[in-house]
């Protein structure tokens, strides 16, 4: 089958001009839209995440901080893991110590819903809409989600579409083409063809199970969605090129891919086709295709991370192949706060109107606790207070911590309370989020 | 640091307690009288899977498509089956894209194979009798054909040539949720319609979907009456070719050849320090063995199926066989040293999947044998596990302690697992095990009541496995197996497919035991033909 045919084919009425230009994965974005409403309040959400946990505590608290439950301190320095982010700690939030809803592998499923996971003869799922999803459909936009990470639903079951570059410029923008009556007839025939999926899908409704109306419904939203984008076009903004389509081949290094991915992000936040964003820079098992033998990491990710849990108090070459995953990790973070923030827009940069949430799964040792949560940018808005550490944990008792023989010794609130406090960030205030059993109630991030 | 399993039962934050693990069956299986009024499991909304797709495309157009891009199915019953989760808005784009462009390249010789002027109506309405038919899998109602034809007429009157008329129509059929799923309504009794079940046979028996002569008789009537439709399950399972492919598929999802984080073994990474010969295509090599050395065994040499766990003959690329120690023939096979390995659970797919990049797997390596084999269930490990240290051989003693949490689901595992201490983490044989000690192979399974026979030590896999060779409950496990790939669901969820399952393997066990005669009590089984009716909308 010939998949670039049929992606050409396939709603090729959806472009714009004349594109094609070559990606300058580094250069300013030429097409920032200053506007009024940019200024002056915290307008977008990126979460950055990734696979397996940052190590323990004493590889992320900031020096000199305190460790009190509840005590904000200035971030006067950063762990020196962190080193690529210190061109940006007088603009991060550094929340320490949070639980998660799930623990292991699976908790990808949970830390954004909020819920614990669901089990079937156990296959474990996602139960409830992921923030993400909560707030792009609050604030009436679609989220962008790169692949990745398995963090993000629309529903109980229901995962969200993970666009790679060049699929979420052309969900977003188009992809170009001719117009004329050539277009216009391939509009009408790509709408003939929707109309009649959804009619099939609406008549299927009363012959299947209610139990699986959701299946039904989740096809309809599809069908719904690329009749939006023939109905309404594309967003359209000046300056911006599409990435090539072949970085994300198979085969695609690390680096093309999440240059590609970022480019494509920024473009669409900054030309205001999204708001809400999902960047992953890979998962429990790896960084999407980087080869980390050349790094220095003999193992893989994913089993570094378990080699130090069992043997870094014997193994220095554990301990130094796992402060090299982290440490890049960091730097993956800090080079998306750059990329955003070479963007001018309004008196500031696009980082400063976006809230950039760095967010992985697991606690230390797979666990669920302990987290390491940080929120970079928005200085355009007064809500956030950023160049501080916020202590969210307590010191559990020595026994407790004793118990099994895992560092296990803080547990702090629930991370919905952190999801809670950025929607109120994000001017969609909520009471509460995420699963009852938790306190999900704001947590006061200014 | 202690590398054991640990855990905090009644924390707050933590998921419960997790649930009591199940050793296996209680018992040998017998005949159950199906009950009167018996009401069997449901049959949920599926959407094809990946394979069944790539079949059901090759069949219609002679090409196999490319689902690279298509999202991973998800696993049901411990096989594949797209059965709960919800499809994404990208994937039915990419169904969409997938359409296009398999209508793009076969609409025009489509219609010099039907000899007609596609932009006459007729031919677009023969179209629909032979293709659509296929693609639906059944024959399409009025309101359909018309909706359809309408397709085409409506790109004719935009000034499209026929052959574009056509192609639209090629189109809309590809992107239909009634090729794209499993959708089973039922008659007012609960049983398949006839077409309904010619579907469910094929892809069961083919993992494809019905041929015209399945589709004939399903029109005709015959499968209704039982000489009609066992005529149709001998000559499906005589066709060796499309049998391959439902049986490879049933082996490779049987065994495994995805870890349990859904990495498939292609694309699993090991210590290149320590296993330099670990590459993507060993691990592809492991996958693709794992459905040929079955097929092979089961469908060509129609040997019983507990030759599953003695054949010393595999079928595998050159790359894996030297990985064995041994050589493959032009024909493909490799004959392995019986004195060291032997079956299918000691090859690259079990051995290696249920590996680390580093070190061998005990733990999950026992688990697939209690779970896949001998049909128990062990529960996953509760959230604050310290599942990071939870699997190093080192924490085989911590696990074992019987005041340890993990005693109960671990004693099930473990002593099992060690069986294949002497394979290393990408099927390689080895004296020395990773922590500098030398391997033995000797284990014992516990707790196993419906073979008291199999529980016991042995001394090394050649015995254990010869030991799973020749039990009665170990065949059982595999007839309820092939009854969950078939249901899409588990059996003992509900009474009546318990029954049906029970006597499928009781007369599995009573007759040759031939792989063939399995899949004949399977499709014959009533839990074959019906389901629960639950209310729609």
């Amino acid at each position: 089958m010939s998949e670039s045919r049929g992606r050409r084919a396939w709603l090729r009425t959806l472009g714009l001009g004349a594109l094609g230009a070559p990606l300058l994965a580094r250069a300013p974005f030429l097409g920032a839209v200053p506007s009024a409403e940019a200024q002056g309040a915290i307008r977008r959400i990126v979460f950055f995440t990734s696979g397996n946990e940052s190590i323990e505590r004493s590889w992320w608290l900031p020096p000199g901080v305190s460790e009190a439950s509840g005590t904000s301190s200035p971030l006067e320095a950063l762990h020196p893991i962190m080193s690529s982010l210190e061109p940006f700690r007088e603009r991060l939030l550094v929340l320490g110590g949070a639980v998660s809803p799930g623990g292991g592998h699976p908790a990808d499923k949970a830390i954004l819903t909020g819920h614990r996971l669901g089990e079937d003869g156990g296959r474990k799922f996602n139960r409830g809409t992921s923030f993400d999803q909560f707030l792009a459909d609050r604030l009436d936009v679609r989220a962008l989600v790169f692949p990745g990470s398995g963090v993000s639903f629309r529903g109980t079951q229901s995962p969200a579409t993970a666009w790679r570059a060049h699929e979420a410029f052309r969900a977003y923008f188009g992809e170009g083409g001719g117009g004329g009556g050539a277009e216009e007839a391939a509009r009408a025939r790509d709408a003939s063809l929707l109309d009649g999926l959804a009619g099939q899908l609406g008549q299927l409704r009363g012959r299947i199970p209610a139990a699986d109306l959701y299946k039904l419904e989740a096809h309809l939203d599809g069908i719904r969605d690329l009749e939006r984008r023939l109905e309404q076009g594309v967003v359209s903004c000046d300056g911006i090129a599409p990435p090539d389509p072949d970085a994300e081949a198979r085969g695609a290094s690390f680096r093309e891919t999440m240059d590609a991915r970022a480019e494509v992000l920024t473009q669409a936040l900054a030309c205001n086709a999204t708001r809400v964003a999902v960047f992953p820079m890979g998962g429990t098992f790896g960084f999407s295709g980087e080869p980390m033998e050349e790094r220095g990491v003999t193992t893989g990710v994913h089993d570094t991370a378990h080699a130090y849990a069992v043997d870094s108090d014997n193994a220095p070459r554990v301990v130094a192949e796992r402060e090299i995953c982290e440490r890049l990790v960091y730097e993956e973070y800090a080079r998306l706060l750059a990329r955003l923030d070479a963007v001018p827009e309004g008196s500031g940069t696009l980082l400063d109107h976006t809230l950039v949430v760095f967010v992985k799964w697991m606690g230390y040792a797979h666990s669920d606790d302990d987290l390491l949560w940080m929120v970079a940018g928005g200085q355009g808005a007064t809500e956030v207070r950023t160049g501080r550490y916020l202590e969210l944990a307590t010191v559990v008792g020595a026994a407790a911590a004793a118990r099994g023989g895992r560092r296990r010794d803080h547990r702090g609130p629930s991370s919905n309370g952190i999801l809670a406090g950025l929607a109120g960030l994000m001017g969609e205030r909520v009471e509460s989020f995420g699963e009852d059993l938790y306190d999900g109630s704001p947590m006061d991030l200014s | 640091m202690a590398s054991g399993c640990t855990g905090v039962i009644g924390d707050p934050f933590v998921s419960p307690e997790p649930s009591s693990p199940a050793a296996g069956p209680a018992a040998l299986p017998a005949r159950c009288e199906p009950r009167e009024g018996a009401v069997h499991g449901p049959s949920p909304l599926r959407r094809l899977t990946r394979v069944e797709y790539t079949h059901a495309v090759q069949d219609l157009f002679g090409t196999a498509p490319d689902v690279g891009e298509f999202t991973p199915d998800e696993q049901v019953a411990g096989f594949r089956s797209n059965a709960q989760v919800a499809i994404t808005l990208g994937q039915v784009e990419r169904y969409l894209d997938a359409a296009t462009s398999l209508a793009g390249d076969h609409t025009e010789p489509l219609m010099a194979e039907l000899g007609c002027e596609p932009a006459e109506v007729e031919c677009a309405q023969t179209l629909l009798d032979t293709l659509g038919r296929r693609v639906y899998r059944r024959p399409l109602g009025e309101g359909e054909r018309a909706a359809l034809l309408d397709l085409h007429s409506a790109e004719l009157g935009r000034g499209g040539s026929g052959v574009a008329a056509v192609g639209e129509v090629v189109r809309a059929l590809l992107a239909s949720p009634h090729f794209l799923y499993h959708v089973e309504v039922g008659d007012a009794e609960g049983r398949l319609t006839p077409f309904e079940l010619a579907s469910r046979l094929s892809f069961l028996l083919w993992a494809s979907p019905p041929d015209d002569e399945l589709l004939d008789a399903a029109a005709a009537g015959e499968l209704a009456d039982p000489m009609g439709l066992s005529a149709q399950v001998d000559r499906l399972l005589a066709d060796a070719e499309r049998l391959a492919r439902s049986v490879a598929e049933f082996h490779r999802e049987w065994i495994g050849t995805v870890n349990i984080d859904g990495v498939a073994l292609a694309d699993q990474t090991r210590n290149a320090t320590l296993y330099p010969d670990w590459t993507g295509s060993l691990g592809a090599a492991y996958e693709a063995e794992a459905g040929d050395f079955a097929v092979q065994l089961l469908v060509h040499e129609n040997a019983p199926l507990s030759e599953l766990f003695r054949a010393s003959v595999t079928v595998t690329t050159p790359e894996a066989a030297a990985v064995y120690g041994a050589t493959r023939s032009e024909a493909g096979t490799v004959e392995l040293d019986a004195r060291a390995r032997r079956g299918v659970l000691m090859l690259g797919a079990f051995l290696a999947n249920n590996a680390h990049g580093s070190t061998i797997s005990r733990v999950l390596r026992g688990k697939v044998v209690r779970e896949r084999v001998l049909c128990g269930d062990i529960p996953s490990p509760p959230n604050d596990v310290d599942v990071s240290a939870e699997d190093a051989l080192s924490g085989t003693a911590a696990r074992l302690d019987p005041s340890s949490i993990c005693y109960d689901c671990h004693r099930l595992m473990d002593p099992i697992g060690q069986a294949f201490d002497g394979f290393d983490a990408i099927a390689a044989s080895r004296d020395v095990d990773e922590l500098g000690e030398l391997v033995s192979g000797h284990g014992e399974v516990v707790d196993f009541p419906a073979d008291p026979e199999l529980e016991g030590s042995f001394s090394s896999p050649l015995e254990l496995t010869e030991k799973l060779a020749t039990s009665d409950a170990v065949q059982a496990c595999l007839a309820t197996q092939w009854m969950r790939f078939a249901l899409h669901r588990r059996e003992d969820a509900n009474r009546d497919d318990e029954c049906a399952t029970a006597t499928v393997a009781a007369d599995f066990l009573a007759g040759g035991r031939t792989l063939r005669e399995l899949l004949r009590h399977v499709a014959l089984s009533p839990a074959f033909a019906s389901f629960e009716q639950e209310d729609s909308e």
